[in-house]
């Protein structure tokens, strides 16, 4: 058997940081059109005329044109059958302007895209995925037994699982809204998919996940239970979740699943070449930083921490970014829109310590 | 002795490659020189949980049967698939052989892409075949 000098594994490895880079230089594009989306919301809420409905060019990612007056505040849902293939897009079953359909996974899909664009207007003031209103896309009953849900770069795409460990991923909103925030980070912070960078962009996306139920549910901060993919297990399973971003590693404990294995602080940092480097494993000391802070802070979380955070990710921050210098763009963030020395700031410069981002003595 | 082999690779990798040595037969003979086992492990996911599936062979229809199907695999091929997205599963594809003209180990990292062709006949005959584990009864 001919084994090759460079391990199959590294050589896609190789090949994946140069498609990157093609694929980045495509995203750069795209995010110089991408007008500022606070200041969008602004000008609306004061009534000055805002262009509409720029549409960024499928076979041109770096063309825009204008096609319409229509306004970009709304959401532009279509959701598809996969009919249990691996095939996508599927056949289109919910439209915009449709009513519900008799498919719960439908139904789901829909709600629930429209409550994450939703706390994305309401509460950041951003349209969309892209902040231009990109329509949004969804594809459900993908695979067969299909354990997943996940973000193929365009659209969200939902498994029914395989009804012995997991029910339909549709039936969790902050799934439905993790999935959608990783649309919204391609297309603000970048963060590669890759180590610590790419645990940053797993950890955002259950941020907004667990901020999408708290906005619908009118939950303050200390009344959540920061759980992600709540109500996914069937009963068979010993588990809450997939994960607590307050308690990482409590989400379930289960005979056949194991134990949640989520670190909480960076002295149990998992390194791992599986999952893109611990993306979602690591993902929980990021998780955790954000909701003992948003719990020290109170109140609503998307007003405050979750502010803080989006507008981190919507900085200047460069897409391989660390834990250190995405805690830093956060207190950043918090000086900028709550001012130094801010309860805000302070609960956030606490949270990191406390998982071991960030020590006290720091030359800045 | 003419060959020059035995200090790094006498494991077993080369013992078909000479076909007059003389242990070669007497090796083929004896049920434990084809072996085989295949894991598969799949990572990511919205889900993040990291389940595997393992299957062994022994003797010659059974490791054979496997072997056409893990020779049909493209080992060197390298391609790295669409980096697009987020929360796709990635495979890691082991197999450890013990037979006559093939032997060593040879694993793979495989996204979720390009789990096509044979490797998703691969992965899906283990999964098929691995013994599922038990789950005991809820308190």
């Amino acid at each position: 058997m001919a084994h090759s000098i460079v391990p199959p594994y590294l050589l896609a490895r190789l090949a994946e940081t140069d498609a990157e880079g093609l694929q980045r230089a495509a995203l750069a594009a795209r995010r110089s059109l991408a007008a500022d989306p606070p200041l969008r919301a602004e000008r609306q809420r004061e009534g000055v005329f805002v262009p509409s409905s720029v549409v960024l060019d499928a076979a041109e990612p770096g063309m825009a044109s204008f096609t319409g007056l229509a306004g970009v505040t709304e959401p532009q849902r279509t959701i598809s059958d996969a009919e249990g293939r691996e095939r996508l897009p599927g056949t289109v079953v919910r439209r915009e302007t449709d009513g519900p359909v008799d498919d719960v996974a439908v139904n789901e899909a829909y709600d629930g895209l429209g409550a994450t664009h939703a706390l994305l207007l309401e509460a950041f003031g951003r349209a969309s995925i892209d902040g231009l209103g990109l329509p949004l896309d969804a594809t459900v009953h993908y695979g067969e037994d299909y354990d997943n849900a996940f973000w193929d770069g365009e659209r969200m795409v939902f498994g029914d699982g395989d009804g012995e460990v997991f029910g339909r991923f549709t039936a969790s909103l902050s799934v439905i809204g993790h999935e959608l925030a990783h649309g919204v980070t391609q297309y603000t912070a970048g963060l590669a998919y890759e180590g610590q960078s790419g645990a940053l962009n797993e950890s955002f996306s259950d941020v907004i996940g667990a901020l999408v139920e708290q906005h619908r549910l009118g939950q303050t901060a200390g009344e959540a239970g920061w759980l992600i993919g709540e109500g996914l297990f069937t009963d068979a399973v010993e588990g809450r979740a997939l994960r607590s971003m307050i308690e990482p590693g409590s989400a379930y404990d289960d005979d056949v699943l194991g134990r949640d294995p989520q670190p909480g602080n960076m002295a149990g940092y998992v390194e791992t070449d599986d999952d893109n480097g611990g993306v979602h494993l690591n993902s929980g000391i990021p998780n955790r930083a954000f909701a003992l802070a948003a719990r020290a802070v109170g109140g609503f979380a998307w007003e405050g921490v979750g502010a803080v955070w989006y507008d981190a990710m919507t900085g200047p921050l460069d897409e391989r970014a660390d834990f250190a210098a995405f805690a830093e763009a956060t207190l950043v963030a918090s000086d900028a829109r709550f001012g130094a020395g801010s309860e805000v700031s302070s609960a956030i410069a606490e949270a990191w310590r406390t998982v071991g981002v960030r020590s006290d003595e720091r030359a800045d | 002795m003419s060959e020059q082999t035995d200090d790094e690779t006498g494991t077993g990798a080369d013992a078909g490659d000479g076909a007059d040595a003389g242990d070669t037969a007497a090796g083929d003979a004896e049920a434990g020189a084809r072996a085989l086992r295949i894991t598969v492990a799949r990572s990511g996911g919205v889900a993040g949980m990291s389940p595997s599936w393992t299957v062994t062979a022994e003797g010659e229809s059974d490791v054979d049967g496997w072997l056409d199907l893990v020779e049909s695999c493209p080992w060197d091929a390298g391609d790295p698939g669409d980096p697009d997205g987020a929360d796709r599963f990635v495979y890691t594809i082991r197999v450890l052989v013990q037979a006559p003209k093939v032997a060593g180990e040879r694993d793979a990292r495989v996204p979720e892409r390009d789990l096509t062709g044979p490797w998703r006949d691969l992965v899906d005959r283990v999964k098929a075949e691995a013994a599922p584990r038990p789950r005991r009864a809820k308190r």
